[in-house]
């Protein structure tokens, strides 16, 4: 895994420009430190849309030309919390950077587990999670269980609804036959243009 | 009938395999629990069991994997109810079978819940959920508790708690691991040998995440560390993914083929997810003429952390750091009477990156509730590091407390010779394992000979084996006495050492550079008293870390005794270290202080490029050179943070740049409060911080954090997840004018409402700014906070305006 600088600066708050010199050399540092503790290991699974949890308009329009659709959950593992807890304490710098290519490499992850599922012939619609839009993260539970998450990748819930460890993430993707479904440049589809993570187009 | 530890010892006996499986074959429906069907549909369990019996297995696991209130709850079955039950089931389905010499173990599965302080599950919750099924299992008449699928060290430990509480029966405890041959949650085969016969479970092992062949290398590992018989119950095979279902792969005949090269080591067989009793049966066949394993006892002490263990296995020494102690340490105590955790989490750091194996841990201090701050310590201390502890305190009730709740096997500080501390200490031991040091002291003092302590140490170990504690648990500690005092005392304590190892066969431990005190040049005698012990047979060496002399020393024993091959550590450890220049004629004169107008420049230069060594050096500098302080502060530090923050506002400066200058700001600071008067460093706080009730995410508060105590503002940090009553509590306390909140989740914002809420009821006086990722000005607005802060720079605004004028 190596992080996208591009990608790490977004994820530190200005979007569309590169690291200066100094802060680049920082972050391979910490990617090469946090690359040891993580465990990146992720659980799919294969289901028809009507067994998607929850009442949601905005994920039954995502999903409106799919019949099934492949739930999954990726996570960089406990040791990857404990490391940037570590930096907490022994630097805040280190621990913003370390955040930001967490973040990059969640998204690689979910990316390279859509690309091994479009290889199987389907076009992928964006990846839809739950908190997206209406869909309640309440059925993050019911999420956790279908993937039997717990056992296979050791991802749980806490009693406020975060998934822990923290740099996980679940989601759904649709298996559709309409190529104008497949997915398009991540943030695209979003409507929130104020969001200061925002990929540029 | 033969007790089942008994028949597992003389017989091959077996677990049965897949349940999960099978009942979904007798189409149990998608999303029910399946420990449901113990009550509601019996037959369809029994079924399950009988076609094991017939299989050959002996040990049946009921139907009670999930088997926690929680889980149960939306059914409207209690745990006692469906223990009972499956238990009950177990035994129609061997009366069925005609099977008179099978056992029931009941089954205890993981709670799905990540422990704190990485989940939200307290540890002491976890011991009280696993309390209900262990207390059902007595009272149901099993005849064995077998805690199965275990991916986290600190639940299985509050599960075989609950075990040990609940009942007397045997404990089984079986981990998974995953392909890397280690726990979901990071630890090593040998972390779990640790902890597990520290525990004192029965028999211990490995079951599902894996297949016979992938878990071999982490069984391999049990069976060379541990002195327990063991279990192993792979899945056939690992998980593939077919039409939206698990599926498994090893046939029965394979199955049994794999698990071949294994049977020789371990002394109970069986299955997981997806096997089935035609796997049993293939693998009964395979395996019930291979004898039993001989266990045998090992002779290394093992401590561990939630992740690594260390051996101590008496030829090679380990280093245990002794710099977290109050005693004649300022600093340190007045951290630990204002809570200050980050100050004493650097302490352990910077013991870990100095070579420190293990950590010593006393916080005793006269006016300190010592059980709270103990374990309040360790716990912080174990959030940040892998490294074991070694629990220091005198106070029997501090180390119980903290010994409950350390994650992993800890060394125990101290016992003696005093009925009193036999009596109090040696059932803590055996109640929670960890390696015991042990004073060669009783009730008549210090004995003044070698052989008198010894005779301690004979008597300490005799009791500790009355109570079925190891021997090599043990480390005898002989005592360094200052060799200004006697000019024996050294002789007699390396003797006691070297005597205790030959004779008793126990580790040893010494704090070793307690020979020097009253004499100048310390440094010299440490060195070779620790050298000296070494060379009697030093086990655990409690030092510090931070002495570059004493490390070097370590170093040099473990390179010329052949321990450290091709000198490889001494070489990585000193490779950027200079060979020393012949040194200068000492100079009388005093140095020249450095011309005031170059160093002004390095210290703000070096605050806004975020060099925190540097900076701290020339606060240092300049403070010594005369400067007045707050000159340094508002001509130094104000301007290079107030240009650092305009650049970030300007979108000139990324995040950590800001962040790291204002850590140099920070570490400049601290150095600067030694030459403020007395009253004019410190005082009262001023800003509360706190991530609201449910929120485990702190990063966004500790950002705020560092840039307000860059600015010098004095913060309490109340931490995450903390409930409204505590917030409201502290402000009240510490009459707080302002009170940061932060929430991360659209599930957690209303606590942050309800904490607003509560501080207004109590008419506290304080202004609230809040911030975090899903809270808007208008959210914000709505629930009556005083300041909406959709960046770090503006809580740090807000403050000034409000508290600085």
């Amino acid at each position: 895994m190596r992080a996208d600088r591009r990608e790490v600066a977004r994820y530190l708050g200005l979007g569309g420009r590169d690291l200066p010199e100094e802060l680049e050399a920082y972050a391979a540092a910490c990617e090469a430190e946090l690359a040891r503790a993580a465990a990146p290991k992720t659980v799919s699974r294969r289901l028809p849309v009507s067994q998607m949890p929850g009442e949601s308009r905005d994920l039954a329009h995502h999903l409106r030309h799919c019949k099934d659709c492949v739930l999954y959950a990726v996570t960089l593992g406990a040791e990857t919390d404990r490391l940037l807890r570590r930096w907490s304490a022994q630097s805040m710098a280190k621990a913003a950077v370390g955040q930001a290519v967490c973040a990059v490499w969640l998204d690689d992850l979910c990316a390279g587990l859509c690309r091994d599922l479009a290889e199987e012939g389907s076009y992928l619609t964006p990846p839809f999670s739950p908190g997206y839009g209406d869909w309640d993260l309440s059925v993050q539970g019911r999420v956790l269980d279908l993937l039997t998450a717990h056992k296979r990748i050791g991802l749980t819930l806490t009693a406020g609804g975060m998934l822990v460890p923290e740099k996980s993430v679940t989601a759904v993707v649709g298996l559709s036959d309409r190529e104008a479904d497949a997915c398009g440049q991540k943030c695209m589809r979003c409507t929130k243009t104020d969001c200061p993570f925002r990929a540029s187009d | 009938m033969q007790p089942i530890l008994e028949a597992i010892k003389t017989r091959r006996m077996y677990f049965d395999g897949g349940m999960g499986s099978m009942l979904q074959a007798a189409g149990i429906p998608e999303g029910l629990l399946p420990d449901v069907w113990s009550v509601q549909n019996p037959e369809a369990v029994q079924t399950v069991h009988r076609a094991y019996l017939r299989a050959g297995s002996r040990l049946i696991t009921t139907n009670t994997f999930g088997a926690t209130r929680p889980k149960l709850a939306p059914y409207g079955v209690t745990v006692g109810e469906v223990v009972t039950a499956a238990v009950n089931n177990a035994r129609a389905a061997m009366e069925a079978e005609g099977v008179t010499d099978g056992y029931v173990c009941v089954d205890i599965g993981p709670s799905g819940k990540l422990l704190k302080p990485y989940g939200d599950l307290d540890f002491e919750d976890a011991v009280a959920l696993f309390a209900e099924p262990a207390a059902a299992a007595q009272a149901a008449g099993a005849d064995a508790i077998l805690i199965e699928t275990m991916s986290d060290l600190y639940e299985m430990k509050a599960a075989v708690l609950a075990a040990k509480e609940n009942s007397d029966l045997p404990i089984f405890a079986s981990l998974i691991f995953d392909g890397t041959g280690k726990l979901l949650t990071g630890g090593s085969p040998r972390a779990a040998v640790a902890l597990l016969e520290g525990l004192g479970v029965d028999v211990f092992g490995v079951n599902c995440g894996l297949g016979p062949k992938e878990m071999a290398p982490v069984f391999e590992a049990l069976w060379r560390d541990s002195s327990t018989p063991l279990l192993l119950q792979p899945n056939a095979g690992l998980p593939r993914s077919q039409g939206g279902k698990a599926v498994y792969d090893v046939d029965p005949a394979d199955y049994a083929a794999q698990m071949l090269p294994l049977a020789p080591m371990a002394t109970v067989l069986g299955g997981c997810c997806g096997t089935t009793p035609d796997h049993l049966r293939a693998l009964v066949e395979a395996t019930r003429d291979i004898p039993l394993p001989t266990v045998t006892e090992k002779d290394t002490l093992f401590i561990s952390s939630y992740c690594q263990a260390v051996a101590l296995d008496g030829t090679d020494p380990v280093i245990i750091g002794e710099r977290i102690n109050p005693t004649g340490k300022k600093k340190l105590q007045a951290a630990l009477r204002a809570g200050d955790t980050g100050y004493v989490l650097n302490e352990a750091l910077k013991q870990e990156d100095a070579g420190a194996h293990i950590l010593d841990v006393n916080v005793g201090l006269p006016d300190l509730d010592e059980p709270a701050v103990l374990t309040k310590m360790v716990e912080a201390i174990q959030e940040v590091t892998g490294l074991p502890l070694q629990l220091d305190t005198s106070d029997p009730v501090a180390m119980e407390s903290a010994l409950r709740r350390y994650n992993g096997k800890p060394l125990i500080n101290s016992v003696n010779g005093k009925e009193e501390s036999l009596k109090t200490i040696l059932p803590l031991v055996k109640k929670y394992g960890g390696g015991l040091v042990c004073l060669t002291l009783d009730d008549d003092g210090i004995p003044d000979s070698a052989q008198g302590r010894l005779a301690i140490a004979k008597r300490i170990a005799a009791a500790a084996e009355a109570q079925g504690i190891r021997r090599r648990e043990l480390l005898v500690d002989g005592l360094t006495m200052p060799v200004s005092a006697g000019g024996e005392n050294a002789n007699i304590t390396l003797e006691t050492i070297r005597l205790a190892k030959a004779e008793l066969g126990v580790k040893t431990a010494l704090g070793v550079s307690n020979v020097s005190f009253g004499l100048p040049r310390r440094d010299n005698l440490n060195q070779s008293f620790f050298t000296l012990a070494l060379h009697n047979g030093l086990d655990g060496a409690i030092i510090n870390p931070n002495s570059a002399p004493m490390m070097g020393t370590y170093r040099s024993y473990r390179a010329l005794r052949g321990l450290d091959e091709k000198c490889q550590e001494y070489m990585e450890a000193f490779k950027d270290a200079p060979d020393p220049v012949p040194a200068p004629a000492v100079s009388a004169a005093p140095k020249p202080a450095a011309a005031p107008a170059s160093v002004e420049m390095t210290l703000r230069h070096a605050v806004t490029k975020g060099l925190r060594e540097a900076a701290s050096a020339q606060a240092r500098t300049m403070a010594e050179g005369g400067t007045d302080i707050l000159d340094i502060i508002n001509g130094q530090l104000v301007p290079a943070l107030d240009e650092v923050g305009r650049e970030f506002e300007a979108g000139k400066l990324f995040l950590p740049q800001l962040l790291m200058s204002a850590e140099a700001a920070k570490d400049a600071f601290q150095i600067l409060k030694e030459y403020l008067p007395a009253g004019e460093s410190g005082g009262s706080p001023q800003i509360l911080l706190a991530t609201v009730k449910g929120d485990i995410h702190d990063i966004g508060k500790n950002i705020v954090k560092v840039l307000l105590e860059s600015y010098r503002f004095r913060v309490l940090d109340l931490g995450k997840d903390v409930s409204p009553e505590t917030i409201a509590d502290a402000a009240a306390e510490h009459q707080i004018p302002l009170v940061g909140l932060s929430a991360l989740m659209t599930t957690t914002a209303p606590y942050m409402a309800e904490t607003i809420r509560l501080l207004r009821d109590r008419g506290l006086p304080c202004k609230v700014v809040v911030g975090g990722a899903v809270i808007t000005r208008d959210y914000a607005e709505s629930i009556g906070a005083d300041c909406y802060a959709p960046d770090a720079m503006e809580t740090v605004h807000y403050a000034q305006r409000l508290l600085e004028g």
